[in-house]
């Protein structure tokens, strides 16, 4: 059996995962080190929602981690496959509305997920044009009409 | 210890706290996290949001964000950079991404290829790429990625610029590029650094190696 690390939610909800599971998280891995998590991990900054995913996240990728550690010895075409199943998992689970992939990207932050950080970062802005970046991150746009068409200008290349 | 311990918890939960409040406005996404952001995406994509934010377009040019893109570009699929000189003033640039096999090697299949007209181009005597920038001839410093050029101030001396022999390298201690001019007759070797306030420095007592006019 296992050691079992406790998260809690900030609605005070507790999730039971496993300690491999757990380690997935730097954060939390420096927590377990220090031997600081008994009575369960406080986390405050993220909903049960988005923990639930998160935790998706982490079991999906030790799983994927131990299979692929497994067949370590045959190194061949499956190998390959296999990666690219976990690569079809990840677009599949980033797939969710713009509140909860943001929510995702700030836990992956703070819990220091760097995968999960690295997923979360590259599909919220994919495709995104300068207008939905200022909406999604609530940035004013500081340029005079006539500076942002100079900086455009400028850089035209990469609007092309 | 069991204090220690306490201390520590309750660290992290008032930490948590902090953020808690951050996000429930959620207009406060830390700089830090949005520099992490904007690194893992291609320079096209950073040069586009410059025009997010005046904020955003200060960006690009921060050290430290330069060495976060430049640890994590990488780690990402190196490219070949081809240019071919059309006429005087004149190139096309081809960037190759190199397709790496699972066994490390590289394939030589072409994916895609980019093409940059480079008007004001001189293409006589460039140097080799120095982490990420180009010395070309009359101390033009091209910056393939940005697509820019930018213009060092000549050395200060009486002398014209072609009578010196120019090398541009990349200081790891310091985070910055230099030029180091020497002069084909007088050997008065001046140096630059790159950054807010570049200014040329003569050094009174350069070591000196055999001259050879490629240096």
């Amino acid at each position: 059996m296992s050691k079992k690390i406790i998260f809690e939610s900030s609605e005070g909800e507790s999730f039971e995962v496993d300690e491999a599971v757990a380690l997935e998280c730097q954060t939390i891995k420096n927590m377990i080190e220090d031997d600081c998590t008994d009575g369960g991990i406080p986390l405050a900054n993220v909903n049960s929602a988005t923990l639930t995913k998160v935790i998706d996240y982490c079991k999906k990728h030790v799983e994927a981690a131990a299979a692929a550690e497994a067949n370590a010895g045959d190194k061949d075409i499956y190998g390959a496959n296999k990666d690219i199943e976990l690569k079809t998992w990840d677009e599949e689970f980033v797939k969710v509305d713009q509140p909860l992939l943001f929510d995702l990207m700030l836990a992956a932050n703070f819990l220091i997920i760097p995968g999960l950080l690295d997923l979360t970062c590259k599909t919220m802005m994919r495709g995104k044009t300068v207008l939905q970046i200022r909406e999604i991150f609530h940035i004013k746009k500081d340029y005079t009409d006539a500076e942002e068409a100079e900086v455009r200008k400028e850089n035209a290349w990469a609007f092309e | 210890m069991d204090e220690e311990r306490e201390k520590k918890r309750r660290k992290i939960k008032r930490e948590t706290n902090d953020d808690d409040h951050h996000r429930s406005q959620l207009d406060h996404i830390p700089v830090d996290l949005t520099l992490e952001i904007l690194s893992r995406l291609p320079v096209k994509s950073i040069v586009r949001f410059g025009c997010v934010s005046k904020l955003w377009s200060s960006f690009i040019t921060l050290p430290f964000f330069i060495n976060l893109f430049a640890s994590r570009s990488s780690l990402r699929q190196p490219s070949l950079l081809l240019t071919v000189a059309l006429e005087k003033k004149k190139a096309i640039n081809f960037s190759f991404p190199q397709n790496k096999n699972p066994d490390g090697s590289y394939s030589p299949l072409v994916f895609s290829c980019r093409f940059t007209n480079t008007n004001d181009w001189d293409y006589r005597r460039c140097s080799d790429s120095v982490h990420g920038l180009i010395l070309c001839h009359g101390f033009k410093i091209w910056n393939p990625s940005l697509r820019r050029f930018f213009v060092l101030p000549p050395p200060p001396n009486e002398h014209i610029s072609s009578w010196c022999s120019s090398y541009l390298g990349y200081d790891m201690l310091e985070g910055k590029h230099k030029v180091l001019s020497i002069h084909r007759y007088s050997l008065q070797t001046q140096v630059l650094t790159f950054g807010a306030q570049e200014s040329w420095r003569t050094i009174t007592k350069p070591p000196m190696h055999p001259y050879d006019s490629r240096g």
